[in-house]
């Protein structure tokens, strides 16, 4: 994917200079380092040096940093490097994170998330996102398998709400996106 | 952005995928000055972001980092 060349060949290009801004967040405290990310690497630099961090590095930095910059970050994240790291982040983080991830309507960068987060958290982010936000992010899901889970953590009335909101937003291909991944048990509940 | 015909982009950045390649040179060297470009934005937004580090780090702390990034 031409994307994916992209990040991958800018971050070798001065894979020297985030070595060392790793090195450096390894000689100064957590919250000195969450400082440096937000305003002096800013969330471009930031999403590329991420991939580097060992996992609890990066759910230490993650809790110390604001949620709309975490979104930033996750905007120009190459999810094959910082994909791993998604699973050390709680579920608060995340979910103050995706909701303004949805409020800028990133159904792209949501649809690449889903895939790795874990299933006890994605049950717990549900409800961060309305109808509509599942619909349109449902396309974007890299991980179909994902959508059983989804589907499961949503009681009766939020199913009748996304079936409704699929026919009154024009939305229904969106719906079928889904559909057609869901094993037979949840696809019978939203039927 | 201008790409005429007899100002090929020298230098290759990434590799291109079949359907970018089918495109044309145009579409070539489009991407391939994008990248450029992103390239030297990148050189200079590390630059900043080294100058603003040892702003902000305390002053006790610089000398480690800038033992560090080498400056």
């Amino acid at each position: 994917m031409l994307s994916e060349n992209i990040a991958e060949h800018l971050h070798q290009r001065h894979a020297g200079a985030f070595d060392k801004a790793i090195a450096v967040a390894g000689k100064l405290p957590s919250a000195m380092t969450a400082k440096l990310a937000q305003h002096a690497m800013g969330p471009t630099l930031s999403a590329r040096a991420a991939g580097l961090l060992e996992p609890k590095q990066a759910a230490d930095l993650a809790k110390r940093l604001p949620p709309l910059f975490l979104a930033d970050v996750a905007v120009h994240a190459d999810l094959r490097q910082v994909g791993p790291l998604v699973e050390g982040i709680s579920p608060d983080v995340m979910a103050e994170a995706g909701a303004a991830l949805r409020e800028r309507e990133e159904w792209i960068v949501l649809g690449a998330f889903v895939g790795h987060v874990r299933e006890d958290a994605l049950v717990e982010l549900i409800d961060v996102f309305d109808a509509e936000a599942l619909l349109r992010v449902a396309p974007f899901v890299d991980a179909p398998e994902r959508f059983d889970v989804i589907v499961g953590a949503l009681d009766e009335g939020r199913l009748e709400e996304l079936v409704a909101t699929a026919d009154e937003r024009d939305l229904r291909a969106e719906l079928d996106a889904m559909l057609e991944h869901l094993a037979e048990d949840q696809a019978a509940r939203l039927s | 952005m201008s790409h005429s015909m007899g100002t090929r982009f020298q230098r290759r950045t990434v590799e291109l995928p079949e359907g970018i390649a089918a495109l044309g040179n145009d579409a070539i060297d489009t991407v391939h000055t994008l990248v450029h470009q992103a390239e030297r934005r990148q050189a200079h937004e590390l630059r900043e972001a080294l100058e603003r580090t040892l702003k902000i780090v305390p002053r006790p702390l610089r000398g480690a980092v800038k033992k560090v990034v080498g400056a």
